[in-house]
């Protein structure tokens, strides 16, 4: 569906995307994450034809079409991180321009409207529209058409929380309906629970491209175990060594135990039958988010 | 894109934009200013001589000239500029559609240029109706050209201020380049042509001042303007060589293509850097 080979773009002095490569599947999820300034609106916007690259080439589905020519963005729906509606103009208003511009009939605004859920909000005017509700219309005018690419710019950058979960379940909707979505954001708590694969973003540079059930393999892999003993832990020592498990003291009664999920049991169970007294365990994991930092913060060799 | 796609999305955009700027208070505002300075100006234009009741066009033509020439462009400049600079978010969805960035310049143009004018047309024609109902119609064409050189100069302005927006998209920057732009058509263009005739001493008048008058639309739509009502003779002795050269057919008709060509230049330099231009 997209397909993007070594663009490059420079802002006077800071190279805002530098030699990024990745492609699109048609029917796929794909974030773009990364801290601020990481280079995510630059490549949506070049996705857009709204920024020309200096280096490298895009192409924009089946017909392959540079996202410079009209005809590209004819198959695509964006939806930016904020908008502002003519205030005066009513919810229908607002939809009937975007359909005309792209020359649908009229019925595609009805379609729209019933899809995100405004149908009973037409006459209300865009400037009474909460922030919640005017992303939902922004949502709308890019479903005209039924396009079957949508690119979403930050979406619920400047949504509260309860907006920022019903708008995140609609796109969850049209994922389940087959649509091809590109979306970027600074946090992955946004996108874990609608993203296929994520593209990390770091200062202009594609840093991993990982699918999200990986990334989460990742998070396990990264995962603590950790056991208080009633009595001394040295006892637990031996049984750790044999078994070649990675561990630290952390106290006189107190271990911490580097296993994966599936050794957790394993190493329990050994020390159990080894006649360990055990007085507690925990797992403790990171979070997706701080497996995320992490690959970002290794790439830039912070600790 | 076929050009029947084209004329669509164009006029799509326009009636947008057209909308948007009738919908704005000021600029119907600036309709009723224009038709209240009409009435006014002929209705209290005796006031000194200790007349007062409604008077003909060509004295309300001569006075509402000047104000004519301050805020048309004026308008037309802050107009384009506040269409176009400022609201990156608003034009990078518009740009995001399926049309080109010169169906998006040209559409902002027409639209912007309609309710320009329609305003004008309002403010003009409305209080004009008034005082060709009670006080005649003689010396109607000349209240009717400065109309027309108005609604001229509000487009040309349009199109400077639509160059200066895309050269600089952010608002602010905008708005004082077209307000420096302003300032120096209305006020400092026409200092600094006293200065250069003064310095010019023993150069022919017409080598000076014709060229001088091409170039500001200001300077040029004022002389059409008091040239039509047939007041010439307040330009004093220069007037024989504005009579010369403005009065005549030829010199209509360059007048004409200059002030199109005015207009046009910088839109095409517009739609040039519009469509080059990140957003």
């Amino acid at each position: 569906m997209i397909r993007v080979e070594g663009i490059r773009k420079r802002f006077g002095s800071v190279m805002a995307v530098d030699g990024l490569s990745f492609a699109v599947e048609a029917g796929e999820t794909f974030a773009l994450i990364g801290p601020n300034g990481a280079g995510k609106t630059t490549t949506l916007k070049i996705l857009l034809g709204l920024t020309r690259p200096d280096a490298g080439k895009v192409a924009i589905g089946d017909e392959r079409r540079p996202p410079s020519d009209p005809g590209a963005r004819r198959s695509l729906g964006y939806v930016p991180q904020r908008v502002e509606f003519a205030p005066a103009r009513t919810v229908l208003e607002v939809l009937t321009f975007f359909a005309d511009l792209k020359g649908l009939e009229r019925a595609a605004v009805g379609r729209a409207l019933e899809r995100v859920g405004l149908a009973s909000h037409a006459a209300r005017r865009a400037g009474d529209l909460s922030g919640g509700y005017t992303q939902r219309l922004s949502l709308a005018q890019a479903l005209l058409g039924d396009p079957a690419l949508l690119i979403l710019d930050e979406p619920t950058g400047s949504l509260d929380p309860e907006a920022t979960w019903e708008f995140r379940t609609l796109v969850e909707q049209l994922r389940r309906e087959g649509k091809t979505i590109v979306l970027s954001s600074h946090l992955l708590s946004e996108v874990e629970r609608i993203a296929d694969r994520v593209l990390i973003l770091l200062e202009g540079r594609a840093i991993a491209i990982e699918r999200l059930e990986d990334l989460r393999q990742r998070q396990l892999r990264a995962s603590r175990l950790r056991i208080e003993t009633r009595g001394a832990a040295e006892a637990a020592e031996p049984v750790l060594h044999r078994m070649d498990v990675p561990f630290e003291r952390t106290g006189s009664r107190e271990l911490t135990v580097a296993a994966t999920n599936g050794r957790s049991l394993e190493v329990l169970d050994a020390l159990r039958g080894a006649g360990v007294d055990l007085r507690s365990f925990q797992m403790q994991g990171p979070t997706l988010e701080e497996t995320f930092l992490a690959v970002v913060r290794g790439e830039r060799g912070e600790s | 894109m076929r050009a029947a796609g084209r004329t669509r999305r164009i006029a799509v955009i326009a009636r947008e934009e057209y909308r948007r700027t009738l919908e704005s208070r000021w600029l119907f505002l600036f309709a009723i200013l224009f038709a209240l300075v009409v009435l006014g100006l002929s209705f209290l234009g005796l006031a000194q001589s200790r007349e007062v009741g409604f008077q003909g066009f060509a004295r309300v033509t001569l006075s509402l000239l000047n104000l004519s020439l301050f805020l048309v462009p004026l308008a037309a400049l802050l107009l384009g500029v506040t269409s176009v600079a400022g609201g990156a978010e608003s034009l990078s969805l518009l740009l995001a559609q399926p049309v080109t960035r010169g169906e998006v310049l040209a559409g902002k143009f027409l639209g912007l240029g309609a309710a320009l004018s329609v305003a004008q047309a309002v403010g003009f024609g409305g209080g004009g109706l008034v005082v060709a109902w009670n006080a005649g119609s003689a010396q109607a064409p000349g209240f009717l050209a400065l109309t027309v050189l108005s609604i001229a100069l509000g487009w040309l302005s349009l199109s400077a201020a639509l160059l200066l927006s895309v050269i600089w998209p952010d608002r602010l920057k905008a708005m004082s380049a077209a307000l420096s732009l302003w300032l120096l058509m209305v006020v400092a263009y026409d200092l600094a042509v006293l200065g250069a005739t003064a310095l010019l001493r023993g150069v022919p008048l017409q080598a000076v001042l014709l060229p001088a008058l091409l170039v500001n639309p200001v300077d040029l739509v004022r002389v059409l303007t008091t040239l039509a009502v047939g007041s010439g003779a307040l330009f004093g002795p220069t007037s024989a060589v504005l009579v010369g050269f403005f009065g005549t057919a030829g010199g209509t008709a360059l007048c004409v293509a200059v002030l199109a060509l005015e207009t046009a230049a910088p839109l095409w330099a517009a739609a040039r850097i519009f469509r080059a231009r990140d957003w």
